[in-house]
């Protein structure tokens, strides 16, 4: 279970949501496994149908009658991801929520049944997020809970208007990453947790390479186990610019390996057990962001200090 | 009466045994998927 990692695709009615994961589908997520959650509060679901049969979904359930933040219960949506991770055998679940879903309290949903939150994204719809913020509290709960905020429909609206949104979103929420998109055609790898790789492939090909979006990505590898403490210290720590760190580490005095994952300031740590091939032989780790030549030594010094010593001093100091 | 200084049992002073092949989690073939899945998420190459 903890190999498989969740996204949550929100965003208030209207915004965009199927569209883009149409698109991402279609053309991003590197042709990895993907098994698709959609929630419906009608009977019938419509969207579902927009996605099912593209080629790497392998699996697509619909959660119909009742948002799945709030009315579909704990069993119900414990069963339906675990029928998904054991028929399917995903790698990434992408799960869209209804367009009046409060994002938080289905992450903690999430993280609840044991799988990895990878990131919230939400969709804003550039054309009407005034209206809705000001008649509903639930289109602040998604940008405020939101990772990355994808505002959608920019053609809709000028220039001005849409340097007021953003402004008004990042008051909302400083934390998040911002993309502009037209009709959800996002090209950015960044988002989603299968995209992550394609950073890594990038980095061991250049180490200054820049993507269109302007973000970069370099690789972190060392042999010697780490200190927890720190490395838990230099996550929380690190530059607003880092979008995204991934990677694996064993901690000193530690038999499990951890895998950590930070996504636009939130980090997580996951602990798996692993032997044999499955085991890396060092530390590993990506770092993905904007102006990253200038973050890179920092990061990587502080990386270096985190390093235990020997693995007994690190046990009893 | 209770002994105060009871004498370590067999198993307290048996050396651990190493890891077999049965004592590990994963079979060969779900070492390989477990990889796969980590290489996918980007946690490592």
């Amino acid at each position: 279970m903890r190999t498989v990692a969740v996204d949550i695709l929100t965003g208030f009615l209207g915004a965009g949501k199927t569209t883009l994961l149409r698109h991402v589908l279609t053309h991003g997520l590197q042709g990895k496994p993907v098994a698709v959650v959609m929630n419906e509060i009608g009977e019938i679901g419509i969207d579902g149908k927009v996605v099912t049969g593209l080629a790497n979904v392998e699996k697509m359930v619909e959660l119909s009658s009742g948002c799945i933040c709030c009315s579909i219960d704990d069993y119900k949506f414990d069963l339906a991801i675990q029928e998904i991770v054991e028929t399917a055998k995903p790698h990434l679940i992408v799960i869209e929520s209804t367009g009046l879903a409060d994002p938080e309290p289905l992450a903690y949903r999430v993280k609840s049944s044991g799988l990895g939150l990878d990131a919230v994204i939400t969709l804003v719809d550039a054309a009407n997020v005034e209206r809705q913020l000001k008649e509903t509290q639930v289109a602040r709960a998604q940008i405020e809970g939101a990772d990355f905020l994808v505002v959608n429909k920019v053609d809709l609206v000028g220039e001005g208007a849409l340097e007021r949104i953003e402004k008004r979103l990042a008051r909302l929420n400083p934390r998040a990453e911002r993309f502009r998109t037209v009709r959800g055609a996002i090209e950015s790898d960044v988002l989603f947790a299968t995209g992550v790789a394609a950073y890594r492939e990038r980095a061991r090909g250049s180490s200054d390479h820049l993507d269109a979006d302007g973000i970069s990505s370099f690789v972190y590898r060392s042999r010697r186990p780490l200190r927890q403490e720190p490395f838990e210290r230099l996550l929380r720590r690190l530059p607003s610019d880092v979008v995204r760190a991934k990677g694996i580490v064993r901690f000193a005095g530690r038999d499990w390996h951890c895998l950590f994952n930070v996504t636009c300031g939130r980090h997580e740590l996951t602990w798996i057990k692993l032997e044999g091939s499955a085991a890396p032989a060092e530390n590993q780790g990506v770092f993905i962001g904007r102006a990253l030549d200038r973050h890179r030594p920092e990061i990587e010094a502080a990386l270096a200090a985190c390093e235990a010593e020997d693995e007994r001093r690190a046990e009893h100091g | 009466m209770a002994d105060r200084h009871p004498q370590p049992s067999p198993a307290e002073n048996e050396e651990p045994k190493p890891p077999t092949a049965t004592d590990t989690a994963y079979t060969e073939e779900e070492e390989a998927e477990v990889h796969k899945r980590l290489e996918d998420l980007g946690y490592v190459e």
